[in-house]
């Protein structure tokens, strides 16, 4: 999308743009700590899928994973880093000044158009 | 164009920020869901029984290193107990000043304090010893009435 104004456009964050990456860095952000079974089940993808996001996350450093076990189950836990919560502020921050801005020039052509 | 090199509208921006924010509403209500009772009446109980201990040790120079030995492993339990409560259910709370539930923001941070609000008279009174064992009679009990409390409005 080009910005009306004609200035530099809100900058997304690109490891962050993908649906599954926001959707599971938002569930990640309102808690401390999330179960690998958990945020599979809540974006609805396979295992693998979620894991290969979780390793991209955690290579930008936006996402930390620890290992343990709960009893004599192994169980991995995802947790959104400090760096990681500013970049999904950030990200989201900027969605919001796109549609803000979609907004803004809807609001500015009904004007013209009830004007002229 | 966006700065990730897709294309953006306002249409998708729009149903990122939608999705992103039920993500946040799941997680805050994973977090928030029901904890087993257990949890919040044996935190309480190791706790009250760690600093009990830890008074009595002051007051009991015989039994001294016993009723250390009792206090770091009641304490230890706390820990631990904390710890699988915490965990519990696949999600970790997150800090939140509004606690919802229609329960008032500055509760959040009164609440906390009423434990050493209560303790203090005793620590003028009786000591460090009589502090110990008031601020863990008061601090045992909030444990436990809080996840009375939690598991009964979940």
């Amino acid at each position: 999308m080009t910005d009306p104004t004609g200035g530099a456009p809100p900058a997304l964050d690109r490891e962050l743009h993908h649906p599954t990456r926001l959707a599971l860095a938002a569930y990640l952000s309102a808690c401390g700590e999330a179960e690998f079974a958990v945020l599979r089940d809540y974006c609805q993808v396979s295992d693998s899928t979620l894991s290969k996001t979780l390793s991209a996350l955690e290579k930008t450093g936006y996402v930390s994973i620890r290992k343990g076990y709960l009893g004599k189950r192994p169980r991995t836990w995802a947790g959104l880093t400090l760096t990681g919560r500013r970049a999904l502020a950030r990200h989201l921050a900027a969605l919001e000044e796109i549609a803000a801005t979609a907004r803004r020039a809807a609001g500015a052509c009904a004007e013209d158009t009830t004007g002229s | 164009m966006d700065s990730t090199g897709e294309p953006m509208d306002a249409r998708q921006a729009q149903s990122a920020l939608a999705a992103a924010c039920a993500a946040r509403v799941a997680a805050r209500e994973a977090g928030e869901r029901e904890r087993p009772r257990g949890y919040g009446i044996g935190q309480g109980l190791t706790f009250a029984v760690g600093f009990i201990a830890l008074g009595l040790a002051d007051r009991e120079p015989r039994w001294g290193i016993w009723l250390v030995a009792a206090a770091t492993v009641s304490l230890t339990g706390f820990l631990v107990l904390l710890w699988l409560g915490a965990h519990h259910g696949g999600v970790t709370r997150w800090f939140h000043r509004d606690r919802g539930s229609g329960r008032p923001p500055w509760q959040a941070w009164v609440v906390p304090f009423i434990p050493l609000a209560i303790s203090l008279p005793a620590a003028v009174v009786y000591g460090s010893a009589g502090w110990l064992i008031a601020f863990g009679l008061a601090s045992g009990a909030d444990y436990v009435l809080r996840g009375t409390w939690q598991a009964g409005t979940a």
